[in-house]
């Protein structure tokens, strides 16, 4: 194009274009004047005299293209459509692994919708983003300023509507696979991006599609706009950019994101004109790098430096007053692919294209070197100046083509395209055989052919990755995908996978700086990429405790973050582990957790206390939830005051509670608690006794409305009981009472209906004196022999064992009930009994099964003892008669009975003493042979002992007494 | 030509061959008809950028790219298989490519439990071969040897229904391109023709059933053909195929477009539930194909014209549905039921309209079930 360095469209192109209208349009005038339109906004965007580079996001060509811009023009101040208030973040790239994106995060949103909260904005940059280029330009090269001009990330929010959601991306064909943990760096955070070229208009979009005979947009991008414009002069592939960025602004936008279009434009050509006349800068010497959709001009008044028109609005400076903060997150490919819709791997071409260019072209982009060395980074050198071409010189730029040539001729082939091709179809099938695919040589013959078959039926001199991906899927996938990985994903890989930034140590918050210096003793640094397995041994480095507890606090906070992993070792109260074993990764995803935390605080204590404190005082908290924050706040903090603040805030909670549906929980913390403290030298603090008690009388209390509740559970009325009984004795040493439990049982027993809850009040009538064993025997017999009762004691059976876990006194009679049941019952009742048994035994295992296993084992034979075995209880029955239904009084000791009986036939004496002081005749019946013990030891009865014993009842008469009257005739 | 039930993509499709033939100036593939790109347009229908003079009607509706692959494969050296759920249109499309690649579709082997070699390769007229002896002329060709001899595409229906031992007779197919006749004591091998290819297609729901042996599947590319969730894409292939089925049948009826909605709104509400059901018996045999909303608009058609008022109606619709979707009883009409009154209540509580008679027709149909 002659004309082409004024930037003014030729006659011959507006000729072209109306040629084009008459050709395909019905309605020739219409079409012939849209596009005369759109030559126009061409023309006017580039007779600009600030030079207006258009880009779009993560485009090689727009990254190419502003490589050589910036190195050829060298402009002094830089104006970057990006929001205004990340400007000051940006000097932290120097210290970061590309991609990452800057944030704005804001926990407590103030003037938006409450259910848009947190609100977060994300602007995500790699390598091969213009913006990248212009920031690093800016930031490394001396005399040069840059400025961002956008709105800020306040206005981000305010300018959208309020009954929209602020978290749907604009729609793409396919989104990109959200599978993996790298796509979800960003979390729900709005994406900004300089150069959004996309059509929002979905019609338009679908034509564009449909015309093309494509699936993907990015495919469209990639054909239309990357290959034709990369590999052109810069002034063409403005051109082209301002016109497609006119033609999507015109047809493809949405009125609504028109207007927004517009408002920002406004905004930027105001701030830009501000700064210029501050600065004192002329225009000429200034770029301007926006979205293609920001080149159109008549929408905006204020558009251009040749008028001096400011956007006055009260809008345009207005805040919400939400308090935001700012800083680095890590970001990925996969991330970005994900948060902007694009189709998987897209990113990933891009890099490849990138990659090809800057080699073609010899261009030498522009980095950030680390500034100075923070504790997590080497140090490096500042450089000032911009970083030095290496040796090699770049090749010239392309001779111009003009817009008429782009938009007639395909690009021209590169001598490198067959052999990348080749090079690709061996690579993948290698590849491929690794993830188990069968492929062979033949196979990279076929993807080949194919690939070339593909790219001629779709209209291309060469094949493009897309061309590439589809051919390979074509030949390789068959049906089912034999490994993890199936063939696109492979491909992707293959040509340059998904890549995950890292942020580096100085552009860090404070709280992720301090956990990375406090985990140096484990080696983990801020460039530790990879998973760290830190073995510590205590005894030997007790340094590493120190980790040890920022870990077990990471872990707390970030569970599902796999921040830190425990692999050997547990956190327990009153434990202290001699080893442990983790798994520490702090990158990518994990480092972007880590981040967040640092937003809400300065330190990893400090963050964790408010958590805790959060999740005890939370509106509509309940009990369990303050006690586990007074439980972690004694296992993470060891703070003592804390945890009494959470501690008696978990007192309040129970008063208030209504049912016994946590009372499991409750019980469990609750019992914990005690037993730590009761080995503590500190005791028990006096917000636990307090809970206790509280528990004790709210319980207690709760108990007739339990039995009778139908929406209340055994297991519930179980926890509820278990909490009581157990905890009782620290109960009545703060003053509560039993007899209130006495009264609360009694009254239970007038509303229970339910066997199974049944089973339990007799169990803790028992316990409470109301009812004796015998009684609880009798009853259980008359079920099992009751024709309609029958059927139901396995329930009325249930619900006994469940005592167990707070009465083990029990486990004798539950064991002689279980066998009656399973001697009596029918299959049809057992069986379908059993499995519901073996669930319920299983959930109470530690509770239960000890006291039942160890009254089993007891009165079980061994295995060839079993054909001649009969049951105690039926020995009992056959030689009392069916009246008696008792066991003998041998066979229904209890362990410690047992125990005490030995002892007292090991040493008779005292016992003996006893007798003849009270005028019995001494004398010691056989052992049963079950509980044989070694005779042979029994000192004898002899004269001179009995008269010891005398003496002994003589000097302390107290006891002797209190004996006589207890056997007492009539008593 | 004499009127056909069902003529072949070639014979109903023949003035659109010849006119693509006619203006084709690309290079062709082997034998082949048209060229690839004048293949995709046969099927895809053409666009103003092609610069034809008149249109193309689109045949299939799916991805292009699905279709781009399909094609290339034909041009090379390996097999085609479509494999994809019943009712996604995997037959349409190897007739449809069939017809523009080589002009006949009629090729066919059609894939059963009892398919044998000879169907694949060829079979003896026992009665000359007792006169005669075995000969060229008393071999009786397959669909599959006569697209060999005449270097055409051969097509094999719901391979994986045939026995492996029956699906590895393809091996030498499509890997020698030849098939030897040893019965015979000369001229005993067929040779393939410059052409000469094969589509398969396959039923997803089928796999496991008869797995292809992996020196088969190298021979073959496979192609995928997802179910169309589309609504606007299901919407166009629904009225295609109707207006196909009112041409055939002569009938003049128009379908209304809410009722239409309807029925793609159900389609998509039956899917969403049955991914969301934990077990299979708690979602319905079918697979919700855009195949199965054709059946379901052309019963109700059907019966509008013989027993009804001569248009279609929210009511005749829905118990069209109801009678294509119940296949178990009491399974399917369990799931449907509970289907109507929590899903189609609350639409045509919330819409009206066709919502109401397609509400009452469904419940009128089900109590008939019960």
């Amino acid at each position: 194009m002659s004309d082409a360095s004024t930037g003014s469209p030729t006659s011959a192109l507006v000729e072209e274009l109306r040629a084009v209208a008459r050709a395909f349009s019905a309605d020739e005038a219409a079409t012939a004047s849209i596009l005369e339109t759109m030559a126009e906004d061409v023309r006017r965007a580039l007779a600009e005299p600030l030079t207006i580079f258009p880009v779009a996001h993560h485009s090689p060509a727009s990254a190419v293209h502003m490589v050589r811009f910036l190195r050829a023009r060298q402009p002094k101040l830089v104006f970057v459509e990006l929001c205004e208030d990340l400007l000051p973040q940006v000097d932290g790239l120097r210290d970061c692994t590309l991609p990452v994106a800057l944030q704005a995060f804001a926990t407590e949103p103030v003037g938006f919708p409450p259910e848009w909260a947190p609100l977060a904005v994300v602007a995500p940059l790699t390598e091969l983003s213009a913006e990248y280029q212009a920031i690093a330009y800016g930031l490394s090269t001396e005399g040069v300023e840059l400025v961002f001009v956008d709105r800020n990330v306040d206005a981000v929010f305010r300018w959208m509507d309020p009954d929209g959601n602020p978290l749907t991306p604009v729609p793409d064909d396919e989104a990109a696979g959200d599978d993996d943990d790298t796509a979800r760096l960003h979390g729900e955070a709005v994406g900004v991006e300089i150069g959004r070229l996309e059509p929002t208009f979905a019609e338009f979009r679908d034509v564009l599609l449909q015309n093309a005979r494509m699936s993907h947009f990015s495919e469209w991008n990639a054909l239309y706009i990357e290959e034709p414009t990369i590999g052109a002069d810069t002034h063409t592939y403005r051109e082209v950019m301002a016109m497609v960025g006119s033609l999507f602004r015109r047809l493809g936008s949405t009125p609504h994101d028109r207007e927004e279009i517009r408002r920002r434009d406004r905004f930027m050509w105001t701030r830009i004109k501000q700064t210029l006349a501050a600065r004192r800068v002329d225009p000429k010497d200034a770029v301007f790098i926006c979205g293609a959709a920001h080149t159109v001009a008549d929408e905006c008044p204020e558009w251009g430096t040749t008028n001096d028109r400011l956007w006055e609005d009260a809008e345009r400076d207005a805040r919400s007053g939400t308090t935001w903060k700012y800083g680095f997150i890590p970001s990925s490919y996969g991330a970005i692919e994900l948060q902007f819709g694009h189709p998987r791997g897209a990113v990933t071409l891009a890099e490849t294209l990138w990659r090809k260019a800057i080699a073609r072209w010899n261009l030498v982009p522009y980095a950030l070197e680390a500034a100075s060395g923070g504790k997590g980074t080497p140090a490096k050198a500042a450089k000032t100046g911009g970083p030095k071409p290496k040796a090699k010189r770049a090749a010239p730029e392309p001779e111009q083509l003009g817009l008429r040539a782009v938009l007639r001729d395909p690009p021209p082939l590169t001598e490198a395209d067959e052999a990348e091709l080749i090079g690709w179809c061996t690579r993948i099938v290698g590849d491929a055989r690794k993830h188990r695919y069968l492929a062979s040589t033949a196979d990279a013959i076929a993807i080949y052919e194919t690939s070339i078959l593909l790219a001629r039926m779709r209209s291309r001199r060469r094949p493009s990755p897309f061309d590439f991906i589809d051919a390979a899927e074509t030949c390789l996938e068959k049906g089912a995908v034999p490994g993890r990985r199936d063939i696109r994903t492979i491909c992707h890989a293959m040509l340059g996978g998904d890549r995950v930034g890292q942020v580096g140590y100085a552009s860090l918050p404070p709280l992720v700086q301090d956990v990375y210096d406090r985990l140096a003793p484990l080696g983990i640094t801020a460039k530790t990429t990879k998973v760290v397995r830190a073995l510590m041994d205590f005894d030997k480095q007790p340094e590493l405790r120190a980790c040890s507890r920022l870990l077990w606090r990471l872990h707390w906070m970030l569970p599902d973050a796999r921040v830190a992993r425990p692999i050997m070792g547990k956190l327990e109260l009153g434990s202290v582990p001699r080893q442990e074993s983790w798994d520490v990764r702090i990158s990518g995803p994990e480092q972007r957790a880590v981040i967040e935390l640092g937003f809400a605080g300065v330190t990893v204590e400090q963050v964790l206390e408010r958590r805790l404190t959060e999740a005890a005082f939370a509106e509509n908290a309940r009990t369990t939830a303050a006690l586990e924050a007074a439980e972690s706040c004694l296992l993470l903090l060891d703070r003592s005051r804390l945890a009494e603040t959470l501690g008696e805030r978990a007192v309040l909670l129970l008063t208030r509670e209504h049912g016994p549906d946590d009372a499991a929980e409750i019980f469990d913390r609750a019992r914990r608690l005690v037993h730590h403290f009761r080995a503590d030298p500190g005791g028990v603090p006096a917000w636990l006794s307090r809970f206790v008690a509280t528990g004790y009388a709210t319980y207690a209390s709760s108990l007739p409305a339990a039995f009778g509740d139908r929406g209340t559970s055994p297991a519930q009325l179980g926890a509820v009981l278990n909490f009581v009984f157990t905890l009782e004795s620290l109960a009545l040493a703060m003053g509560c009472q039993r007899s209130q439990l006495v009264i609360a049982i009694e009254q239970a027993a007038a509303h229970a209906a339910d066997p199974e809850k049944l089973g339990l009040l007799w169990a803790t009538q028992w316990l409470v004196q109301l009812r004796d064993e015998n009684g609880v025997r009798e009853t259980f017999a008359a079920v099992l022999e009751h024709p309609l009762g029958r059927n139901a004691f396995p329930r009325y059976l249930s619900g006994f064992l469940r005592a167990l876990a707070f009465a083990p006194k029990a486990a004798p009679l539950a064991v002689e009930l279980l066998g009656r049941a399973f001697s009596v019952l029918p299959d049809v009742v057992l069986l379908p009994w059993m499995p519901g048994l073996l669930t319920a035994l299983r959930e109470q295992a530690s509770d239960t099964l000890p006291s039942l296993m160890k009254e089993l084992a007891r009165t079980l034979p061994a295995p060839d003892g079993l054909g001649q075995w009969t049951p105690p209880w039926a020995a009992s029955q056959r030689s009392d008669g069916a009246a008696a239904v008792g066991v003998p009084v041998a066979r229904s000791r209890s362990g410690g009975a047992d125990a005490t009986h030995r002892l007292l036939r090991r040493h008779p004496d005292a016992t003996t003493a006893w007798a003849h002081a009270l005028g019995h005749d001494a004398t010691w019946g056989a052992e049963q042979p079950v509980h044989a013990v070694a005779d042979d030891r029994v000192a004898p009865v002899t004269s001179a002992n009995v008269e010891a014993a005398r003496g002994l009842v003589r000097a302390h008469p107290e006891s002797a007494l209190a004996w006589a009257e207890v056997f007492a005739p009539g008593r | 030509m004499t009127e056909l039930l069902r003529a072949p993509a070639e014979t109903k499709y023949a003035e659109e061959l010849a006119y693509l033939a006619s203006v084709d100036d690309t290079r062709r593939p082997f034998s082949w008809c048209l060229s690839p790109k004048m293949v995709r347009i046969f099927v895809l229908g053409s666009r103003d950028k092609d610069g034809l003079d008149r249109t193309i009607g689109q045949k299939w509706y799916g991805h292009a790219a699905l279709v781009e692959k399909a094609i290339v494969t034909l041009a090379s050296d390996r097999g085609l298989l479509l494999i994809g759920d019943p009712g996604t249109g995997k037959s349409w499309l190897a007739e449809l490519l069939a017809a523009a690649i080589c002009g006949n579709s009629t090729l066919v082997v059609q894939g059963t439990a009892g398919t044998a070699e000879d169907h694949i390769k060829y079979a003896w007229n026992v009665a000359e071969v007792i006169a005669k002896g075995q000969s060229k002329s008393s071999m009786i060709p397959s669909p599959m040897m006569t697209a060999m001899i005449e270097g055409k595409l051969g097509r094999f229906e719901e391979l994986t229904r045939c026995t492996s031992d029956v699906q590895d007779a393809l091996i030498s197919i499509l890997s020698e391109k030849y098939v030897a006749i040893p019965e015979l004591e000369d001229d005993n091998i067929v040779f393939a023709q410059p052409g000469f290819n094969m589509i398969a297609t396959a039923n997803s729901r089928d796999r496991g059933v008869n797995e292809l042996s992996s020196a088969l599947k190298r021979r073959f590319n496979y192609v995928q053909i997802p179910i169309v969730t589309n609504r606007r894409a299901e919407k166009e292939i629904v009225e295609f195929r109707v207006r196909d089925l009112l041409q055939r049948n002569q009938f003049e009826v128009e379908i209304p477009p809410a009722l239409l909605e309807v029925l793609l709104q159900t389609f998509a509400d039956l899917r969403a539930a049955s991914q969301a059901a934990a077990s299979d018996d708690e979602r319905l045999e079918s697979a919700l194909s855009t195949a199965e909303q054709i059946g379901v608009v052309e019963d109700a058609v059907l019966h509008g014209q013989f027993f009804g008022a001569r248009t279609v109606e929210a009511a005749a619709l829905a118990q069209a549905l109801v009678g294509t979707l119940v296949r178990r009883i009491p399974e399917d009409l369990t799931v449907l039921n509970k289907f109507w009154h929590a899903v189609v209540q609350e639409r045509a509580k919330e819409h009206g309209g066709a919502w109401d008679g397609f509400l009452a027709g469904g419940k009128q149909a089900l109590a008939l079930h019960e």
